[in-house]
C-alpha cells in the first residue's frame, strides 16, 4: 500500500493511506482515524444491441453506497434500435473493464446498407465525499454492478456488459 | 467472478450489486436475488430501468 509523509500543525507528521475496495459489503474503521476522503464511482450502463429488426436496450448500472457518504449512480443504458435492410454479419459489444465505472460498447452490425453500431451506455457518476468516522466502527456500502448488455435478438449482435463500480478511501494517520 | 445481485424493494429492483457476502443474502431473504446477464426473473418483480423490457421478437 502506497504511503506518503505530510508534515502536520506543530512539527508533528502524518501518513497519509490510500484503498480501493472493489468488493465486500463493510469496512472497518482503522485506529485512531476520525475523518476519511471517499471517492465513490457508479457502474457503468450496458451497451446497447443493433440489428436488422430486433435489438435490446442495455441495462443500468447499479449505484454504489457508502454510509455517510453522497451515493455515486449507475449510469443509463444504452437504447437497442432496429436499423433494418439485411444482415450481413455483426460481433458484440466490448464489456468495460471491471471497478471503472466504464460503459459498455454498442454491438456492431454489418449490413447491406453499411456498417452500424448500437447505442454505447452511460458512464457511472464519480462523487467525492469527506466523512467523520468512529475508530473501529463498521461502514456499510455496497459496489454498483455494471449494466447488463443489451441482448443478441434474431440477427442482432449484442451490446457489452457496463463496468461495475468501485469505493477509494483516503485518511491520515 | 464476483457473484451478481438484484436488490429488490416492494417488488421493484432498486439496485444491482456485486460482493454480497452469503450470511447477508441468508440474513434477508426476498432482498437480494441473484441474476446472471438476460431476460429471466421472477414474476412480479418490477425489473425497472435494470431490466430493459424484453423486445418483441419478430420473424425475419
Amino acid at each position: 500500500m502506497p504511503t506518503f509523509s505530510i508534515p502536520g500543525g506543530g512539527g508533528g507528521s502524518k501518513t497519509r493511506y490510500f484503498l480501493s475496495l472493489t468488493s465486500g459489503t463493510s469496512w472497518t474503521v482503522p485506529a485512531g482515524v476520525t475523518r476519511i476522503n471517499v471517492l465513490l464511482v457508479g457502474g457503468g450502463g450496458g451497451g446497447a444491441g443493433i440489428g436488422t429488426s430486433t435489438a435490446g436496450s442495455g441495462g443500468s448500472g447499479g449505484n454504489t453506497t457508502f454510509t455517510g457518504a453522497t451515493t455515486a449512480l449507475g449510469g443509463a443504458g444504452g437504447n437497442g434500435i432496429n436499423a433494418g435492410g439485411s444482415y450481413v454479419s455483426g460481433v458484440a459489444g466490448a464489456t468495460a473493464q471491471a471497478n471503472t465505472g466504464d460503459f459498455g460498447l454498442g454491438g456492431t452490425l454489418v449490413f447491406n446498407l453499411g456498417v452500424a453500431r448500437g447505442q454505447e451506455g452511460v458512464r457511472g457518476q464519480e462523487i467525492a465525499s469527506s466523512i467523520a468516522v468512529t475508530p473501529g466502527a463498521s461502514i456499510s456500502y455496497s459496489i454498483g454492478a455494471g449494466g447488463t448488455s443489451g441482448s443478441a435478438g434474431i440477427q442482432a449482435p449484442a451490446g457489452g456488459t457496463g463496468g461495475s463500480g468501485r469505493i477509494d478511501i483516503e485518511y491520515y494517520i | 467472478m464476483e457473484r451478481l445481485f438484484a436488490v429488490i424493494e416492494d417488488s421493484k429492483v432498486v439496485n444491482i450489486i456485486v460482493g454480497v457476502e452469503p450470511e447477508v443474502v441468508d440474513a434477508n431473504p426476498g432482498r437480494y436475488i441473484e441474476y446472471t446477464n438476460g431476460w429471466t426473473y421472477p414474476d412480479g418483480i418490477d425489473g425497472s430501468a435494470f431490466f430493459p423490457a424484453r423486445p418483441d421478437e419478430e420473424a425475419v
